[in-house]
């Protein structure tokens, strides 16, 4: 009676594994990509790192995926340290607009980011541009309020989430040390069992 | 034959008595997991790139404090262990016998539901704690910044993910009340799916939302650990000390813990290439990292539960006195082995549940093919 439940279970327990082992291959089969989990900065008007002769009158960020409402933070900081932005950041799905007070003097402005993707995991992150004349503020020309082209963000350093070339290596390392160990401690503690 | 025999009787006499030295064991053995959980979050939250990244550029901004930064994940892992905890009493309940063989079955049921219960307050505890965490994480404030009262006035506005986290924290103190007045197996039947429910809406926060058929495995994923790791923990905590009672519960477990690891290997293996999606991002990347790590304690547990097949479960079933005790004391190494593992693997899912998935490695990439996004729409001025 027991010996023939155990068997029934074993046959049970053999069809649900190869059932996921299909499940798995099927769903793995499926050509989807990847989906995104955190964002990251796509474009940016103005361009990150670029140099810009009229003022903007709002900083319009894209990131990769949409962005919560919450929690967002954006700072324009001129060369001596005064900030910009005016007002809270508008947000429509992946994008941001930050309306702008008129820029002081000529120089690079540093843009300081934090938005949560919606998956509620923050990024912080930034990117800087020169005014090469004076904003308004400064004497200068009217800010530019015109429709603008966002302009790609690239990224110099390569992504934060590359892990260090010796991380995966590690990782097998600790793989082979763990199986091994759970060889040598199951033979260990089952000696004399067989 | 008689030396075997009479060994085997002061293995015996072991058993029915432990000396000092066993007690001793277990200490060393509580002190050693805990250490491996706070070491295995520890290198996960660095390896995961989670303790930088308000550094990026040398840009920093909205700080939340170390607070958050260290209280988050380890709510969410004390959070997560104790929940698994909760409803591994809750199985090893309903998978002892039900009619009494040698050893009474009540005290037992009794004993797991009383370890059960100041779990569930843990669980609780930490769900609130949770809350408040994950909270200052999202706006980017200190916790004593918080706008508290907001919570009540207008949860939504202020943590749009307040009622998972509150409904979460009431039902574990429900769950808490409930076993506390439980004394039989049926009642445990009756709060364990309860139990099992209050998983969902934790596991659905964070990566979850990504896609559907992360959400669906993800459940899959907390639930099966939750049946398996638990189930363990409570033969290994308690079920063990009685050996007419674990010659039912072992075997039954066995067969329980062998669906849950495929269940748990299947839903795992999808929902890490859901969100890696390509070898080179796998070997690559932080987060294809710290799954390497999973993998690695899956493989070494199923060979853990390989040698428990083999040498020990029908051993301890079977009840004989020539070779029980022996294979009793090896299902209990095996265990607490397993069990190291099973919270270091606990640690790094909480690291992995923070870490950026790798695509954004390929969209950072792919970028300088990338063309000039045109903003179509006419700018409104604020």
């Amino acid at each position: 009676m027991s010996d023939g439940m155990d068997r029934f279970i074993g046959v049970v327990a053999w069809l649900v594994g190869v059932a996921a082992v299909v499940l798995t291959v099927f769903f793995l089969a499926l050509p989807a990509a990847p989906v995104a989990a955190h964002t990251a900065l796509e474009a940016s008007s103005p361009k990150a790192g670029g140099k810009i002769g009229v003022a903007p009158a709002q900083l319009v960020l894209k990131f990769t995926e949409p962005i919560m409402n919450t929690g967002s933070r954006v700072e324009v900081q001129d060369p001596d340290g005064r900030t910009y932005q005016a007002g809270p950041a508008r947000i429509a799905g992946d994008q941001l607009t930050q309306s702008l007070a008129p820029l002081g003097p000529a120089g690079q402005y540093q843009v300081r980011i934090r938005v949560v993707a919606a998956d509620g995991h923050p990024l912080i992150t930034g990117m800087r541009f020169t005014l090469t004349k004076p904003g308004p503020a400064a004497g200068g020309a009217k800010a530019d309020d015109r429709p603008i082209a966002l302009a790609p963000v690239y990224s110099t350093s390569g992504s934060v989430n590359n892990a260090p070339t010796w991380a995966p290596w590690l990782g097998g390392a600790f793989a082979v040390v763990l199986m091994s160990g759970a060889v040598l401690f199951g033979r260990r503690a089952t000696r004399g069992l067989d | 034959m008689a030396s075997t025999s009479s060994r085997y009787q002061v293995l015996q006499r072991t058993i029915a008595l432990p000396p000092p030295g066993r007690k001793r064991a277990m200490v060393l053995f509580i002190v050693a997991t805990v250490l491996t959980g706070v070491v295995a979050l520890a290198v996960g939250m660095w390896l995961g790139g989670n303790l930088t990244q308000s550094q990026i550029n040398g840009i920093a901004i909205g700080g939340t404090g170390g607070l958050t930064g260290w209280g988050l994940p380890t709510s969410k892992m004390v959070m997560d262990v104790a929940s698994v905890g909760v409803i591994g009493m809750l199985v090893a309940c309903v998978l002892l016998p039900s009619r009494e063989p040698a050893a009474e079955p009540g005290a037992m049921v009794r004993r797991l539901l009383r370890t059960a219960s100041w779990l569930a307050l843990v669980w609780a505890i930490a769900n609130a704690a949770l809350l408040i965490f994950s909270w200052s994480d999202l706006v980017g404030q200190p916790v004593t910044d918080l706008p508290f009262a907001n919570l009540f006035t207008d949860p939504i506005g202020a943590f749009p993910a307040a009622a998972d986290y509150t409904s979460s924290t009431s039902l574990a103190i429900v769950i808490a009340a409930g076993v506390a007045v439980t004394r039989t197996r049926g009642g445990a039947l009756i709060l364990l799916p309860l139990a099992a429910y209050n998983l969902v809406p934790m596991a659905l926060q964070g990566h979850a939302n990504h896609s559907t058929l992360l959400r669906y495995s993800l459940i899959t994923h907390v639930i099966a650990i939750s049946l398996w790791v638990g189930g363990l923990a409570a033969l290994f905590m308690h079920v063990r000390k009685q050996p007419a009672l674990l010659a039912v519960a072992a075997p039954r477990f066995s067969t329980l813990a062998l669906f849950c690891y495929v269940a748990v290997g299947v839903s795992g293996v999808i929902a890490a290439w859901d969100l890696i999606g390509s070898i080179p991002s796998f070997w690559g990347s932080r987060y294809g990292v710290l799954v390497l790590f999973k993998i690695a304690a899956l493989i070494a547990l199923g060979i853990f539960g390989w040698w428990h097949r083999r040498h020990t479960i029908h051993r301890i079933r079977a009840n004989q006195e020539t070779h029980a005790p022996r294979a009793r004391r090896a299902f209990t190494q095996l265990a607490a082995a397993e069990i190291a593992i099973m919270v270091a693997a606990v640690a790094i899912a909480v690291a992995l549940s923070r870490s950026a998935s790798p695509d954004t490695i390929l969209l950072h990439s792919n970028r300088q093919a990338a063309a000039p996004v045109q903003y179509s729409e006419p700018v409104a001025r604020g």
